[in-house]
């Protein structure tokens, strides 16, 4: 017993209670040197995240502007479309998987390609989560643009589709298909090589998923059509809520909220019926281009190429087979030939060496030439068409003779024919801004001693009657015909009448920019030469024996120039198709046009691919051009502001058709 | 008028003899729980709102069992200690039997069927069995030291003792319940540092144990068998994200700073990145809206019950009172080191509860027994045999 009355006993123990409490005393510190380390040194760290846990910044979408013709119908806008979307480290492979298959209508081999690709996905994700619990785990989309009742059965069957997502995104629809293939471009997905190139400052611009313009307007003018996301913060709990009361908000630090801006709009100057028009009156030819200009603007009413592609296609991929077709298409469906390629010219540039040579004096208005079918110059036999004898310049115009225009480019030198082709704007990029616009060839002695080592007259000949090297794109025919027929302006190509804002329920479709049309130069070009050339335009299509007076029309009076261009052999070799051959070898048929003869409105230039003669293949496009222009889309359209006054067509707001 | 005297003295006797500080000291960590609890279940589902209240049951119904626990002599205890153990064995084995399955482990009997009735958990109890029986087997055998400086246990002595822990602790191991088990392991430690160890047998006992296992991880355990000791020492990281659970507990806690967040402000628990919030996580919560001076607090109160129960032990009247007061005291303490251990990442993920904060009948009830018992051994320390 000691003074505690305890039992003796209880000595064995005594020594050991002093190393107990300090056991526990010292276990205890290591805890509060833990928290002192996660709560006071380490508080800022541990309180950003847990701040980023809650609060999460998304992206508000924007919206890609509305592309429209001169009269607000709408050439491209974007539809609403349902992507399907899946987390596979969540998903149940097992249950919710075959529903799933079943519901989208996979095939037995997709069904399991996919499967196969979720079962892996799903294993690292959840062996990365394990490892770092911040791994943000995928998400990844398994099916594009799913019609609408796959969409309706899916959200019927919501209950039962965990880890199923399936989200509404725009998507671009182009609702002239085909017909506006080359001008407008087309959109699809970014990819890392692009948003790699993205400078510094702009690389929140571009996410993967987002659609860019890859061609045409949507691509020149992507800057002004893509707008700008906008992010928001929001709270989100654990499981993935969104949390919107009052002090679930008040959590959200400032800034808050960034708007996003809206793509604009773009209005064109292209008249949408007048390129139906082209392709209508097209049908019976397979491939050539088309381009219409205001004669007093230089604004395009119309550009087609043919043939095209339907730009829906390349939004959401193309496929396999059909990317090849379209590769191995041997009428180059992807080329835009109003522009992008240039081609030999043949008589329609004849015009204007007939204004170089009266403007220089080295013929005069009443110059005869004597044809006989064939010129002989330093043993190289130079031929005309027909078998004109002694002709006159107006003649030589009209029935296109060529030997006329032989002794015309000999009198008058290769350079100076060249210098005023290069006025009317050959040989340069006109600037319209689009799809690689080729600048064509005008060559002079100095690019014949570059790159032939000499020059001969034999040059000058050729060009005389547009062909050797002088390449020219329809663009440029059309502009230079344009600047014929308005007396001496040559104006800048212009696609885009005016960038507007987003219609909207608060309003919108004003005008924030517009393009007024753009003269490029005044032509030092004599009015009564000027005056002289374009009565024998007129005499082309209204004088008998005139090359297009077979397919003259007695509603327009119209003034134009055919032309018929040889174009370069293709031989066993070239890897064209033995029984296209033909047909490649077949000329270009030209004609370039304007009406009405007394005060010219619109200029057309049309090229047929391989067409054959000018005067029966490409002629009768232009004059129903001409006749439909005339007689029927202007008439319908007199009623409309030939500019946009701020109120779109209605037919403009509702968007694509169904 | 004698029976009435005698009655009031006894009213007297337990007045002097309540350990006040003890109590104060209980219902200040028990309060603090149920307000934490308040509001670790205030953000979960409708159905958990009302967890604090049945909290409140549990912990009156505990008091009352605390208040027999503490009012009966401990040295009934004593004398029946095998026999409750006894008991706690059979009723572990039974939980192998009736036991029902949650998250695929077995620890719980249901009474009065599984709709109505309520369930409980016979290893929780163990605990407090396994600190009487081995107080009691301290009791019975004092082997008073040779001499001074010299003497003490050998290992033979310690076997009946490792037997009567080693059953209970494979039982509950099996269940498997990793979190218990180490519990029952601790509490066998401290009870064992209360004896006197010959110097040389503890070196054995170092290097033998250091040296098999060695020996056996790295020559006799198949692969597949370490992964089930991994896969078993750190069971839950193969279920489902653990990290996840810690990574998520220390940003809460993290987040509280200096002062916390305030009372119901708490913006993880609030928003829903606390797992298990009112069973094994509520320190996070209580961290984050009290910051590290709550935390201190918290954590002060706790030192401070059981550094009492060292001294109740100290001042215990014989062997049995002194093993059983450590045996409780450290089935508390550990409770409180491998929780908050665990969620501040200091220790592996094991579902430990922290005593009286979080809820539960059966852990609550365990621990207000335990400090009824450490109540008995301080109120008995001047009682003359």
């Amino acid at each position: 017993m000691n003074l505690l009355g305890q039992r003796p006993d209880v000595g064995e123990f005594r020594k050991r209670y002093k190393w107990l409490a300090l056991v526990a005393i010292g276990l205890n510190l290591v805890l509060v040197g833990k928290l002192a380390h996660l709560q006071l040194i380490r508080y800022a760290e541990n309180a950003a995240i847990a701040h980023d846990n809650i609060v999460h910044k998304v992206t508000l979408a924007t919206s890609r502007g509305v592309i429209r013709d001169r009269n607000g119908v709408v050439l491209a806008a974007s539809r609403e479309s349902w992507n399907v979307y899946v987390v596979p480290a969540r998903l149940d492979l097992e249950k919710t998987y075959p529903r799933l298959a079943e519901l989208l209508g996979l095939g037995p081999i997709e069904r399991a390609t996919l499967e196969v690709r979720l079962r892996e996905a799903k294993r690292v994700d959840l062996a990365a989560l394990k490892l770092d619990p911040k791994h943000r785990i995928r998400e990844i989309i398994v099916r594009e643009d799913i019609a609408r009742d796959t969409a309706s059965a899916l959200e019927t069957h919501r209950a039962t589709l965990a880890a199923v997502s399936w989200i509404s995104v725009p998507l671009r629809y182009y609702p002239q298909k085909e017909l506006t293939f080359h001008l407008l471009g087309y959109v699809n997905e970014v990819n890392k090589e692009d948003l790699a190139s993205l400078p510094e400052g702009q690389k929140k611009e571009l996410q993967p998923g987002d659609r860019v313009g890859r061609s045409g307007v949507e691509k020149a003018w992507e800057a002004f059509l893509r707008g700008q996301r906008g992010w928001k913060k929001v709270v989100i709990d654990a499981r993935g809520n969104r949390r919107t009361a009052k002090e679930d908000v008040a959590l959200v630090d400032a800034p808050t909220e960034q708007a996003p801006i809206p793509g604009r709009d773009v209005r064109l100057n292209i008249d949408a019926d007048l390129v139906a028009a082209a392709r209508k009156a097209f049908a019976g030819q397979l491939a050539g281009a088309v381009v219409a200009v205001e004669v007093k603007t230089g604004r395009l009413l119309a550009v087609y190429s043919k043939p095209g592609v339907d730009p829906n296609d390349f939004v959401t991929g193309l496929s396999q087979k059909q990317a090849e077709a379209i590769l191995q298409n041997p009428l180059s469906p992807l080329t835009d030939k109003t522009l992008y390629e240039a081609y030999f010219p043949g008589s329609t540039m004849k015009p204007f060496h007939a204004l170089a040579a009266l403007g220089s004096g080295a013929v005069t208005r009443d110059s005869h030439e004597l044809c006989e079918h064939v010129l002989l110059l330093s043993r190289t036999r130079f031929k005309c068409e027909g078998f004109h004898g002694q002709i006159s310049m107006h003649d030589a115009i009209v029935r296109s003779c060529n030997i006329f225009f032989y002794q015309l480019g000999r009198k008058t030198t290769l350079d100076r024919m060249s210098a005023l082709d290069a006025e009317f704007g050959f040989g340069q990029r006109g600037g319209v801004g689009l799809n690689h616009e080729s600048p064509g060839l005008i060559p002079t002695t100095a690019w014949y001693m570059q790159h032939y080592g000499g020059f001969r007259t034999g040059f000058a000949l050729n060009a005389a009657i547009g062909q050797g090297n002088t390449k020219v794109t329809v663009l440029q025919l059309a502009m230079a015909y344009a600047a014929l027929a308005n007396g001496g302006t040559l104006f800048a190509p212009q696609v885009v009448q005016s960038i507007e804002t987003p219609v909207t329920d608060a309003g919108g479709g004003g005008i924030e920019q517009e393009f007024p049309p753009r003269m490029r130069r005044k032509l030092g070009v004599d009015a009564g030469n000027l005056e002289f050339v374009k009565k024998a335009l007129l005499g082309v299509v209204n004088e008998e024996g005139g090359t297009a007076y077979k397919e003259r029309t007695n509603k327009v009076v119209i003034a134009g120039k055919t032309g018929t261009a040889q174009v370069s052999r293709v031989g066993q070799k070239s890897g064209i198709d033995p029984h296209l051959i033909w047909y490649f070898n077949r000329d270009h048929a030209w004609f370039a046009g304007f009406a009405p003869y007394d005060d010219p409105e619109i200029a057309i230039a049309v090229l047929v691919e391989h067409g054959g003669g000018g005067g029966h293949n490409a002629a009768p496009i232009a004059m129903r051009m001409f006749e439909d222009w005339f007689l029927r889309i202007k008439p319908s359209h007199a009623g409309l502001p030939a500019a946009p006054d701020g109120k779109p067509q209605p037919s403009a707001m509702k968007g694509p058709a169904k | 008028m004698s029976a009435t005297r005698s009655a009031l003295g006894r009213v007297n006797r337990v007045r002097e003899g309540v350990d006040w500080s003890l109590l104060v000291g209980v219902l200040l960590i028990a309060l603090i729980g149920v307000v934490n609890l308040y509001s670790a279940t205030s953000v979960a589902k409708a159905g958990r709102a009302d967890v604090y209240v049945t909290q409140i049951y549990w912990l009156v119904a505990g008091g009352l069992a605390a208040t027999l626990a503490a009012a009966i002599d401990y040295r009934h205890f004593e004398r029946l200690a095998y026999v409750i153990y006894g008991g706690g064995i059979v009723l572990l084995i039974l939980v192998f039997i009736l036991g029902r399955d949650i998250h695929g482990a077995s620890r719980w009997i249901d009474i009065g069927g599984k709709e109505r009735g309520f369930r409980f958990q016979p290893s929780e109890f163990m605990k407090l069995i396994l600190a009487i029986s081995l107080a009691k087997y301290l009791h019975d055998d004092p082997k008073i030291p040779a001499g001074p400086g010299g003497g003490g246990r050998r290992l033979t002595d310690y076997v009946v003792p490792a037997v009567l822990a080693g059953i209970p602790f494979a039982l509950v191991a099996r269940q498997p319940d990793l979190g218990t088990a180490l519990i029952l392991l601790g509490i066998f430690g401290a009870v064992m540092a209360l004896t006197r160890i010959r110097w040389q047998s503890l070196v054995t006992l170092v290097v033998g144990v250091s040296a098999t296992s060695a020996i056996a991880w790295n020559y006799l355990l198949k692969d597949y068998q370490k992964l089930r000791i991994t896969s078993f020492v750190n069971p839950e990281l193969d279920i489902r994200g653990a990290n996840w659970h810690s990574h998520h507990a220390r940003v809460a806690i993290g987040n509280g700073g200096t002062f916390g967040q305030g009372y119901l402000h708490g913006t993880q628990n609030h928003y829903l990145f606390i797992p298990e919030q009112h069973t094994d996580f509520p320190f996070p919560v209580f961290a984050e809206e009290w910051g590290f001076a709550g935390a201190i607090v918290l954590i002060g109160l706790y030192t401070f019950v059981v550094l009492w129960g060292i001294g109740i032990a100290s001042r215990a009247r014989d062997r049995f009172g002194a093993a059983l007061a450590v045996g409780v005291t450290a089935m508390i303490f550990w409770h409180v080191f491998f929780n908050i251990g665990m969620v501040t990442g200091v220790l592996p993920v094991v579902g430990v509860t922290l005593p009286l904060f979080s809820y539960g009948g059966s852990s609550v009830t365990t621990v207000l027994i335990g400090i009824g018992l450490l109540m008995n051994v301080s109120m008995r320390r001047n009682t003359f045999a």
